[in-house]
């Protein structure tokens, strides 16, 4: 009776084994689904140029959450220094992370000398089948010639908002009857009726049009430039032949255009020499009437400010407002979408690539892009919450401080949080399946964002082959890129400030000529080459 | 053959002997410099095998010794490209004018301070010229721009006194970039490079004050015939590293100075070499400029070391 007792009981005390080491084996899945590894999954990153310090202090409680609660262990790195000189001095000095985030053109180098994990055999449907999923058709064009897929990408994929803008003060545009401002000629026509209301700010200080700053001036010029058509610099007739925007008629144009803004006396003088801190004080003192280029930096210095600034004063309409304008039978192509991102290398130095690539393939879930992208859920001032049935929902008093009331939010605390797209590597800025980005202010929840996204989503275009061309760095080409770049920009401003049109055009044929001599003719024909080759393999 | 070998031995004997009795009765000097020697040795000449990349196509990561063997190829394009002329005439232009206007303006400043009898008011006027130089060139470029922008101080008030009819945007003016760069240079390191001026005065001996004050030497008359004498060595040695320098035209201050509409005026050697090898990502290149430019000014030293000893007597070297 004993013998027989003894053995019911140890044949159910292994019997309630079983199941215990099954659960064991397989892990205890997270409520972000998160299947926590029984080791730590340890890893550097190199982010790429930025405040070392700032970075620390904002990485520190995701880093600690991660550790508690998904066994990830992650060091970001980041440096003060340019990106292209640094990672230089770390292939130089073999002393480099396990992933390094960097630019298709300085990825190239690292995988030509072998320092880049071979991923081909590691990225399919059994091993990392959210990367296959979310990367869609944009994961086929990360594989080499060879057919190797030596990196994975960081924001890659074609987002749906408008980075690139031309915008008019929105209550002074209402005051003058909202007229249409479609065509180049007309969005003068009512900035300056919108001057002519308001020809001084509060203390007595002239009002400008347009404006931009020293370290924007590029861009600000690339945004002009892209009213009239041109992408990135550069026009391509149908056969996809490549011109260097001097030598376009519609360059023309437009430095007839904004030299005759000059003219009239309604350019911020100051724009190519104008610090970021100088121009964000104008912004904010109310100097402008209107602005072309990235749709933030009137955000962050106008609105966001006044309304703390002005209080009970402050309406809803005191803010830049987001237009379209194009010349007649023009296509404007103000967002360009570089559907490539930049590139996720996993290094030769990186001892637990499968771990690695294991948080890849998280970060590729809904949850997991939201994670790295918005920072951690349930805590003070977090813009999201998820629950341990794996339900989530945005912070209600977050998406209404962000849609009205923009000053109040507290983005410091987000970033505490380790948002604002901190810990994104491989996640791409491609919609998820709800519409929504890992950029949280940017998930259709401010009316205005969704406006300006929809108005301008007919400029969009994908950027990608262009961008993935990579000037060879044993040839003179890249010099002739730096030369060229430097003669364009400095005709452009020294014509935009002609005292005279004529003036202006003889400065731009002037700068023809220098970029013939300084091999204009080698760099365009390259570009085209490899544009045609690339649009060729990708089916454009 | 005997006989020479003898000769040899005979003739390096003396002199070794006379090494080690040098070495035995300077030993506390050496002993004082080692630390130094050893520091120069690692950290100045150590790194300078890396000059070869110079001379290869080098990438970033791969060994050089392994890279291709280029010659003169990186040399032969800084001097034949086409920005070569401007880049060595900004550079001579602004250096030219820096030791035109910015060597003598410490000198002056020293000769001015030390005829100040008021101690106080001597020591509140050395401290105010010495600040500009531990302002870092970021705020120094912010402050210039305060003033200098279309609605700065000086536009506001040249425009008041009517020397000008419209505000003008200076930095953005190619022509008056030069000029700038002069007076901020002078700006920031007048005061600071005064000391060692100040410091050789005070060395001079005061009884040939009171022999030339009984002479009838006025205060004129001291500093011409007494007091510049007096420093003449210091002036002329720092003379001579002036002139060594003068392919360093400045990096910091045409970045943060310099505009787009400026280019033409503010691209000089060490901003050209940073812009067209580092951030390139041809370091090869920018090394090439970066040697050449160390070797004309070390050509140069030499050079002016030479002129000094033949004229004045006085040599560094």
């Amino acid at each position: 009776m004993k013998r027989t007792l003894a053995l019911v009981l140890t044949v159910l005390m292994l019997l309630c084994l079983v199941p215990a080491m099954a659960e064991g084996t397989e892990g205890k899945v997270n409520m972000f689904g998160w299947e926590i590894p029984d080791e730590t999954i340890k890893f550097t990153a190199y982010m790429g140029n930025d405040n070392p310090d700032t970075v620390a202090k904002y990485a520190a409680q995701m880093h600690d959450y991660l550790v508690d609660n998904f066994n990830v262990d992650i060091t970001l790195l980041v440096y003060d220094n340019d990106a292209t000189e640094r990672l230089g001095m770390m292939a130089a000095s073999n002393e480099y992370p396990d992933v390094v985030l960097c630019s298709i053109a300085n990825a190239a180098p690292w995988i030509e000398q072998g320092r880049a994990v071979d991923l081909t055999d590691l990225v399919n449907e059994e091993n990392t089948p959210n990367i296959v999923k979310r990367y869609g058709k944009y994961l086929p064009r990360l594989y080499d010639d060879n057919g190797r897929l030596m990196c994975l990408a960081n924001s890659w994929g074609m987002s749906q908002w408008a980075d690139y803008a031309p915008q008019v003060r929105y209550d002074w545009y209402v005051e003058i009857g909202e007229p249409d401002v479609s065509t180049p000629e007309a969005y003068y026509e009512a900035v300056k009726q919108m001057i002519a209301n308001h020809p001084e700010n509060a203390s007595g200080e002239k009002t400008y049009a347009f404006g931009g700053y020293k370290d924007s001036s590029y861009s600000v010029m690339r945004t002009w430039l892209s009213m009239w058509g041109i992408k990135k610099f550069w026009s391509y007739d149908e056969e996809n032949n490549m011109t260097y925007w001097p030598f376009t008629d519609e360059a023309m144009e437009m430095v007839k255009f904004l030299n005759q803004v000059n003219r009239d006396g309604l350019l911020d003088p100051d724009i190519f020499s104008m610090t970021s801190q100088e121009f964000g004080d104008r912004v904010t003192n109310e100097r402008y009437a209107a602005f072309v280029g990235n749709w933030w930096i009137c955000g962050t210095y106008g609105h966001e400010k006044w309304n703390g600034i002005y209080g009970d004063a402050y309406t809803e309409n005191m803010r830049y407002y987001h237009v379209n304008v194009a010349p007649e039978g023009i296509t404007p192509t103000y967002n360009f979408k570089n559907t490539n991102g930049s590139r996720a290398i996993i290094t030769d130095h990186a001892t637990d690539v499968n771990g690695i690539l294991k948080w890849f393939d998280f970060e590729n879930t809904d949850k997991g892009t939201r994670l790295v992208g918005y920072g951690l859920p349930n805590e003070e001032g977090s813009v999201w919450n998820v629950y341990e049935d794996g339900s989530w929902e945005y912070t209600p008093e977050k998406v209404a401080q962000i849609t009205t009331d923009t000053s109040t939010f507290d983005w410091e605390a987000v970033q505490m949080l380790g948002g604002q797209a901190l810990y994104v590597m491989s996640a791409g800025v491609e919609p998820l399946e709800d519409g929504t980005y890992y950029w949280y202010d940017q998930s259709n929840v401010d009316k205005w964002k969704t406006i300006k996204d929809t108005l301008l989503r007919p400029t969009f275009y994908d950027s990608g082959a262009f961008d993935l061309i990579v000037l060879p760095t044993d040839s003179l080409l890249p010099a002739t890129k730096t030369s060229c770049e430097d003669i364009a920009m400095t005709a452009l401003a020294n014509a935009i400030y002609a005292s005279t049109e004529e003036e202006a055009i003889a400065i731009m044929e002037q700068c023809r000529d220098e970029l013939t001599d300084a091999g204009i003719d080698e760099l365009a024909a390259y570009y085209t080459e490899q544009y045609k080759a690339i649009a060729e393999k990708w089916g454009l | 053959m005997d006989t020479n070998k003898t000769v040899t031995a005979v003739g390096n004997h003396p002199r070794s002997s006379r090494l080690r009795r040098r070495l035995r009765r300077e030993r506390e000097l050496w002993i004082l410099s080692a630390f130094i020697l050893v520091w120069l040795a690692v950290i100045c000449y150590y790194p300078m095998y890396g000059l070869i990349i110079a001379f290869k196509y080098y990438v970033p990561g791969k060994p050089f010794f392994t890279a291709k063997w280029v010659g003169l190829k990186y040399f032969s394009q800084f001097i034949n490209g086409r920005d070569f002329p401007i880049v060595m005439r900004n550079t001579l232009a602004i250096s030219g004018l820096n030791i035109l206007f910015g060597f003598p303006a410490p000198i002056l400043l020293a000769l001015l301070l030390n005829e100040l009898k008021n101690k106080h008011y001597k020591s509140v006027v050395q401290t105010v010229s010495y600040l500009p130089h531990f302002i870092s060139w970021v705020v120094a470029a912010s402050l210039l721009f305060s003033i200098l922008n279309s609605e700065g101080f000086l536009n506001k008030i040249l425009v008041r006194a009517g020397i000008i009819e419209a505000p003008i945007n200076w930095l953005s003016k190619g022509e008056y970039f030069w000029g700038i760069l002069t007076t901020a240079n002078i700006w920031k390191g007048v005061g600071f490079s005064s000391i060692i001026y100040l410091s050789a005065i005070a060395g001079i001996d005061e009884e040939l004050y009171q022999a030339g004050a009984v002479d009838g030497l006025n205060r004129t008359g001291s500093i011409w015939h007494i007091t510049l004498p007096g420093i003449r060595t210091t002036v002329v040695l720092l003379g001579i590293l002036q002139i060594g320098s003068i392919l360093n035209a400045g990096f910091q201050q045409q970045l943060l100075l310099g505009t787009t509409q400026t280019r033409k005026y503010y691209e000089v050697i060490d901003t050209y070499a940073y812009k067209y090898g580092v951030q390139n990502n041809n370091y090869s290149y920018g090394t090439a400029v970066g040697l050449m430019k160390g070797v004309i000014s070390v050509t140069l030293v030499l050079l002016a070391n030479r002129i000094s000893k033949k004229v004045m007597d006085i040599a560094v070297l």
